[in-house]
């Protein structure tokens, strides 16, 4: 009798288990089966959830300190490179620059217009005094940002991104190896859209346009 | 005698076409360097008329301490920068220098060159051949 007793509490027990379980796996499908309206990029791919980026201290071209706060409230196109890049660097400034002059022509409001920023992994050669003269050269919206090399390993890290510097060169034409893609960090400090080589400014504006709508 | 005249120049730009026709160099530029860069890219498209495989071997300059032969390529995820001894420019072929690939890197400029300049290469071919070319430097 109590035997018995026991055996139906142990299959209502059983069942309410599967019942449960059966709800939050459903809750689960359903919530990982709606459909994420994600803008069509072109040449790139969206980062989804955004992801944060985290570093203690960067330093920008006018000396002051680059934190991740500096990123909040606006979107910024970040390049990682060196100074001393005779084609590669260039290129892609280039091509930001061309973005950030459609963009204006575009009028959008301040808050969608984006900053740029040069990211040196090279500070044994890349001081901000010479970093100022070179991001100047591609537009008042540009910043050029540097420091010291474990933390710019962490941000290259977070980025998706991957440079080689080499640690005891002989001369000072030494070469560094880095990524050309270029990331895009939304107004929440976070990364967005990481867009491939080779980079067109018409695709960047469209794809940018898709983004901050 | 214009008849006369006119069968010379013929003929002299016959034959100066023969000589200059086997290698050629078309669509040259620098590009105009940000402020302090002490490196610059040449781009061209390089031509040979030829039935035979050229090679550029070297290329000089007076307003340059050096200039090398790279292509940027895509390495483990890194763009490098492969240093070339020559460039292979086939029979009856070309060879396009363009950004984010082939291109000469001219270091060391004796001064600071800006868009609307003129830079004048030298450009050495294993067949003989030796260009010298006027190229602008131009804004990216």
């Amino acid at each position: 009798m109590a035997n018995g007793n026991q055996k139906l509490v142990m299959l209502r027990n059983a069942v309410v288990v599967v019942l449960f379980g059966a709800m939050g796996f459903g809750a689960y499908m359903w919530q990982s089966s709606r459909p994420v309206a994600l803008p069509k990029v072109e040449q790139a791919y969206i980062i989804e959830p955004a992801r944060t980026i985290k570093w203690a201290e960067l330093i920008a071209h006018d000396e002051t300190v680059y934190t991740p706060e500096n990123l909040l409230g606006k979107w910024s196109y970040i390049y990682m490179g060196y100074r001393s890049c005779p084609d590669a660097c260039p290129v892609a400034l280039g091509v930001l620059r061309q973005v950030s002059k459609q963009l204006s022509a575009l009028g959008l409001p301040d808050e969608q217009q984006p900053q740029f920023l040069f990211l040196s992994v090279d500070p044994r050669r890349d001081t901000p005094k010479l970093l100022a003269e070179y991001v100047k050269f591609f537009g008042e919206d540009f910043i050029g940002v540097t420091g010291d090399n474990v933390q710019l390993k962490a941000v290259a890290l977070q980025l998706g991104g991957l440079f080689h510097v080499p640690e005891a060169p002989e001369t000072d034409a030494y070469e560094v190896g880095h990524s050309d893609s270029i990331y895009l960090m939304n107004p929440a400090g976070k990364l967005r859209l990481i867009s491939r080589p080779p980079h067109d400014a018409e695709i960047i504006v469209r794809n940018h346009l898709k983004l901050i709508d | 005698m214009k008849l006369r005249q006119s069968i010379f120049w013929f003929l002299l730009s016959s034959i100066s076409f023969s000589v200059s026709a086997e290698i050629t160099v078309e669509n040259s530029w620098v590009a105009a360097p940000p402020p302090g860069s002490r490196v610059l890219a040449a781009y061209m498209k390089i031509e040979n008329k030829n039935s035979i495989d050229d090679l550029l071997i070297s290329v000089s300059s007076a307003q340059f301490a050096e200039i090398e032969m790279h292509n940027s390529t895509m390495k483990n995820g890194m763009m490098m920068m492969e240093h070339l001894s020559s460039i292979v420019i086939p029979a009856n072929g070309s060879v396009e220098l363009s950004s984010g690939g082939l291109h000469m890197m001219l270091m060391e400029p004796v001064k600071y060159f800006k868009a609307g300049d003129t830079i004048e290469l030298k450009l050495n071919f294993k067949q003989g051949s030796v260009l010298n070319v006027q190229v602008p430097v131009k804004a990216r």
